[in-house]
């Protein structure tokens, strides 16, 4: 039972990661109707930032907000540059192009600092909290507690401030916010650079779990995949709670099922299928209604 | 398009096209012809991609899987039972054509964007799904299977035309060209004829289509078993052609010359370029989820 509750907390810890990485994809999905495949590649070059940071002396929690900062601005700077000029194009351009992008920042971040894997110092110790006989680490807790507060951060964001409604009416009825005097299309590269900034938490989260090299993001984005669609791909709270479904699942799976360690990713895909096909508007999601 | 369509094929210009690449390997080296057979190789997964994608409208970022489940079922007949290479390729292409059909079938219930992400997530996952049978298929090691010597009647026939002796670069060059050739000639049927029309309707307008008295469901699955198939008989080629320098993936682009000619090495990492990508090279894996 100890062993069981270990793994679930930190199932739960992984499962805040793939819950960021998921809410990145959910911002930009709700923006304009679009799986952004490059999302894990822009948290991985945000995660490079804040390790040029820290290394220039930087603590890691001024390195933190720093770079969220960056990936705000550069995921700003990526729509008005690769995705506005396509922003009408067919969901096969709109792919095609996010996917290009991804080898681009991978080849990018490669080019810039190499494929050798780097040592990303946890700013949390590696001490155990004994809890009722259930040792906590508190690598998880950090994990746990950073990811939530950035997720609270962006769900007032977006459901109590101004921004935040502006940002949905684009989103939902571009036509009608234009008309009523809201920037529809900055609001779509506000959407990009949140979503950018929230993945960049992800990266950052990720890192020091896995060593740091342009690869890293790789799996990650698997398990956001699985994330998103478990949520209903288009609901913000889904993509929480689907993170955390995911990570402690695939951390039970992992501990219980034997020789699962390579099998772990196929249960990514195994949920990201079975829920299309069965409930393909996942937990949240409303159900698709489309004009013939 | 409708221009095309029309216009009567140019039996001329595809004579001088087929002797074009029919001589070319006796002016060029061994070396070159192998690269080529490799632009052959990949010219023949495009094409199936092509039929899947751009006929009938559905994205397909995973066809790096079929390709690798082509060039295993290849050499693992080679490798382990013995089966002369020639006669793997049909079974690996209709295997693989058989699994495509019936990826097909749930792949009709998601929209473009999902079945993007399924796709894509297959493509992922697919490397770690192939080492897991080692004694199947040689795990992270992959399957070295020998480059084939061109069987004696067709080296004959070269060296009497062009006097030099047929390297084994050459003979899977030809075996390419004479795969590409006849699967080219059964796409440029397949998209004038019904089922490319009908495949074309239903990317236009699926409803449309729908209420012309197209069989959406069945051509949409059909182009996928086509698109596997083509996908299946270009992995198979690849892993019979040899280019280590392809196969080993991101974590170490360069060649080993050893690999050159001892044959190509059917490998989980090996990276197909027909799809946008087939990603993870083979790494260890650091922590129990990554």
């Amino acid at each position: 039972m100890q062993e069981f509750l270990q793994l679930v907390v930190s199932g739960i810890a992984t499962g805040a990661i793939f819950a960021s990485l998921a809410l990145a994809l959910v911002l930009i999905y709700n923006a304009m109707g679009l799986v952004n495949f490059a999302q894990g590649e822009m948290a991985m070059f945000a995660a490079f930032i804040a390790y040029t940071l820290i290394n220039h002396g930087m603590s890691f929690w001024i390195a933190f907000p720093v770079t969220m900062v960056l990936a705000f601005g550069g995921g700003i700077l990526i729509q008005r540059i690769v995705i506005k000029p396509v922003e009408r194009a067919p969901v096969l351009t709109l792919v095609i192009i996010t996917l290009g992008l991804a080898t681009l920042v991978n080849g990018f971040a490669g080019f810039i600092w190499g494929y050798v894997p780097r040592y990303f110092g946890s700013p949390f110790s590696s001490d155990s909290i004994d809890l009722g006989g259930v040792f906590l680490n508190e690598r998880d807790l950090g994990v746990i507690g950073v990811s939530g507060l950035v997720l609270l951060a962006v769900y007032l964001l977006l459901q109590h401030t101004t921004v935040g409604l502006t940002l949905r009416a684009a989103a939902h009825h571009p036509e009608a916010s234009r008309l009523l005097g809201v920037h529809v299309s900055w609001m779509l590269a506000l959407g990009w650079g949140l979503a950018s900034a929230v993945g960049a938490v992800s990266g950052m989260m990720v890192a020091p779990i896995l060593l740091l090299e342009p690869n890293m993001m790789q799996t990650i984005i698997i398990y956001a995949f699985a994330a998103a669609v478990l949520g209903g791909i288009e609901s913000p709270l889904g993509a929480v709670v689907g993170g955390l479904v995911v990570g402690v699942v695939i951390n039970l799976a992992g501990a219980y099922i034997p020789n699962a360690g390579d099998l772990q990713l196929a249960f990514g895909l195994g949920i990201i299928i079975l829920v299309l096909i069965l409930k393909p508007n996942g937990l949240f999601g409303r159900a698709a209604t489309r004009r013939v | 398009m409708q221009r095309v369509r029309t216009a009567p094929p140019r039996y001329w210009l595809v004579a001088v096209v087929v002797i074009f690449f029919l001589g070319f390997p006796t002016v060029i080296s061994s070396f070159l012809a192998s690269e080529w057979a490799q632009a052959l190789i990949l010219a023949i997964a495009i094409m199936g991609l092509n039929i899947l994608v751009g006929y009938s409208g559905q994205l397909s970022l995973g066809h790096g899987a079929f390709m690798a489940m082509g060039a295993y079922i290849s050499a693992i007949l080679a490798h382990q039972y013995k089966v002369d290479y020639l006669l793997t390729i049909p079974v690996a292409a209709l295997t693989t054509g058989v699994v495509g059909f019936l990826f097909g079938v749930p792949a009709l219930r998601l929209s473009p964007l999902y079945l993007a992400l399924a796709t894509f997530a297959l493509a992922v996952v697919s490397p770690s799904i192939i080492k897991r049978p080692h004694e199947l298929t040689g795990g992270v090691q992959g399957i070295l299977i020998a480059q084939p010597d061109p069987p004696p009647v067709v080296g004959d026939l070269f060296t009497t035309v062009t006097g030099t002796v047929m390297t084994s670069d050459q003979w899977i060059y030809y075996v390419a060209l004479a795969c590409a050739l006849l699967l080219f000639w059964l796409a440029w049927n397949l998209s004038r004829h019904r089922p490319g029309r009908a495949m074309r309707a239903i990317r236009d307008g699926e409803v449309a289509a729908a209420a012309s008295g197209v069989n959406v469901a069945g051509y949409k699955t059909l182009a996928f078993g086509i698109s596997a198939f083509y996908a299946g008989t270009a992995g198979s080629l690849f892993a019979l052609s040899r280019s280590p320098a392809r196969c080993w993936g991101r974590s170490s682009p360069t060649s080993c010359p050893s690999g050159r000619t001892s044959g190509c090495r059917a490998r989980p990492g090996c990276r197909s370029r027909s799809p946008p990508r087939s990603r993870t090279p083979d790494r260890p894996s650091r922590t129990a989820w990554s």
